[in-house]
């Protein structure tokens, strides 16, 4: 029997500035499918259009041409209120620079995405602590973002992108501001978070991440195309 | 006021520096050294204290023995005149007739009080006006546009799974939470500030050097239509201005690693 296929792209082309003399085709015409609780890195040098895939993977940009099909729906034709209830429900973001507000206190933040649908606020806080317990910051979860150490500011912007139950976890360069060890306690994680049938796409271009053994796909890019 | 020799009306100052209490009596010595002893038959109450306070009121023979002056000399005149119309009229007439006077009309009191009082009231008008303009800078300033910091908390939001209605109603409760805040603190602050504290921070603008009396000590008192005039012109217009420039940035996508940045970018159209 073969996986279900989650994600797929279509000769997804993005290009910035068209027309101008500054035009950058960022992603050129790229075709993939993703499985269910496939782990996916997209490697790459910097620039060579990794961060763009994702976020036309995550309905957060729209392709300048091609189809990209979500669970088989085509994800680029449908109005922004349906791509907003797409990237909530199905995607978890951790982003490079991890885009945790500052003002606000851990628990806060992992709460975020959970507001708009809508829940309990008793029950949102039940989920934000299971999170925050697993992630082991619960003791740390009045604490404001600027009060913690790199490697928990990476596991609240885990705990955020775990709250709504999302099948894909998408992250960018996730471990480029940790050092080795806090990037493999970041791994193990992720490993976790697939054993319990997360899929994970990841862009990178740090070894230590495309190196593991539980990688089921490496994507090589290099200017904007898929080598 | 005293009714018989001996006796004597004194203002409240007087009585306060003298310890003394109607029916007690009050001595004074005159520039000769003799000792005279009045009892004090009148206190002037203190509605009356700014006129009376350093007052002492005695009858015309213990005046005249007091200051050992002539019989038939006077230092100060009280003039009525029933028409008001005629006073400039009298006052000339007066100063025609005893070129060493000098006639000080009703009128002239009271521009003099107002000359004190309105250009210090000016002065507070100017502080207030600074305060007023960097309020509506201030405004300005959060209509033409978001922060940096505000269009990555909306880029933040948009990113995670937050539709534009949900940040337009989280900006909307931010907006009135602050605005109303701001105004019921400021509205406590300067209740307190005036009525308990006695104002410290404007009656030095409104009384200078000169020595009030009776003290400017302000009463409490809460005016319902002062508050709204203040709400109307504080709070909504704050309100609107939070809110606008959200309006605009929200309705963006993402936009999440567009032309190559790793930065949320909520607000430039696509």
């Amino acid at each position: 029997m073969s996986a279900e296929v989650l994600i797929e792209t279509i000769e997804v082309s993005r290009i910035y500035n068209p027309g101008m003399p500054c035009e950058v085709k960022a992603v050129d015409r790229i075709s993939l499918k993703i499985n269910r609780s496939d782990v996916v890195v997209i490697k790459g040098p910097s620039g060579s259009g990794k961060t763009t895939l994702l976020s036309l993977i995550g309905c957060m940009s729209r392709p300048t041409e091609g189809k990209v099909l979500i669970k088989e729906k085509d994800a680029v034709k449908l109005p922004e209120s349906f791509l907003t209830q797409i990237r909530r429900d199905t995607f978890g973001f951790i982003f490079q620079q991890l885009h945790l507000i500052e003002g606000i206190t851990v628990e806060e933040n992992v709460m975020l995405p959970m507001y708009p649908l809508g829940a309990r606020l008793d029950d949102i806080k039940d989920s934000a602590e299971k999170l925050l317990k697993k992630l082991d910051l619960l003791k740390k979860k009045s604490y404001k973002i600027k009060q913690l150490s790199g490697g928990e500011k990476q596991r609240t912007a885990i705990a955020r992108a775990l709250i709504n139950n999302p099948e894909v976890i998408l992250a960018d360069e996730p471990t480029a501001h940790l050092d080795t060890a806090l990037s493999e306690e970041f791994m193990s994680i992720l490993y976790d978070l697939n054993q319990e049938g997360k899929t994970l796409i990841i862009a990178t271009h740090d070894p230590l991440v495309y190196q593991e053994p539980y990688i089921t796909r490496i994507i090589e890019m290099r200017d904007g195309a898929v080598l | 006021m005293p009714e018989e020799r001996g006796e004597c009306a004194i203002g409240r100052g007087v009585a306060q520096t003298r310890y003394i209490r109607l029916g007690g009596e009050l001595i004074l010595t005159s520039s000769k050294g003799e000792h005279f002893l009045f009892r004090v038959t009148g206190l002037f109450t203190a509605d009356s204290e700014i006129l009376t306070n350093d007052l002492i009121v005695l009858k015309n023979q213990d005046v005249i023995e007091f200051f050992g002056m002539p019989e038939n000399r006077a230092t100060d005149l009280v003039v009525q005149v029933y028409n008001e119309r005629e006073v400039p009229v009298i006052a000339y007439k007066i100063t025609e007739m005893f070129p060493g006077t000098r006639p000080i009309t009703r009128s002239e009191i009271i521009r003099t009080y107002e000359t004190v009082f309105n250009w210090r009231s000016g002065m507070v008008l100017a502080m207030f006006a600074g305060a007023l303009a960097a309020f509506f800078i201030l405004a300005w300033d959060k209509a033409t546009g978001l922060s940096a910091e505000e269009r990555k908390e909306i880029g933040i939001l948009k990113a995670i799974g937050w539709n534009t209605s949900d940040i337009l109603t989280l900006k909307f409760w931010e907006g009135v939470v602050i605005s109303l805040t701001s105004f019921l603190t400021g509205l406590i602050l300067a209740y307190i500030h005036v009525f308990f504290l006695g104002a410290p921070l404007i009656v030095p603008a409104i009384k200078g050097w000169s020595v009030v009396f009776p003290d400017l000590r302000p009463f409490p008192q809460v005016n319902p239509n002062h508050i709204v005039v203040i709400l109307v012109a504080t709070v909504f217009p704050l309100c609107v201005k939070h809110f606008n420039p959200v309006v605009e940035g929200s309705g963006n996508r993402p936009r999440y690693g567009d032309e190559g940045l790793r930065l949320c970018r909520p607000i430039t159209g696509e």
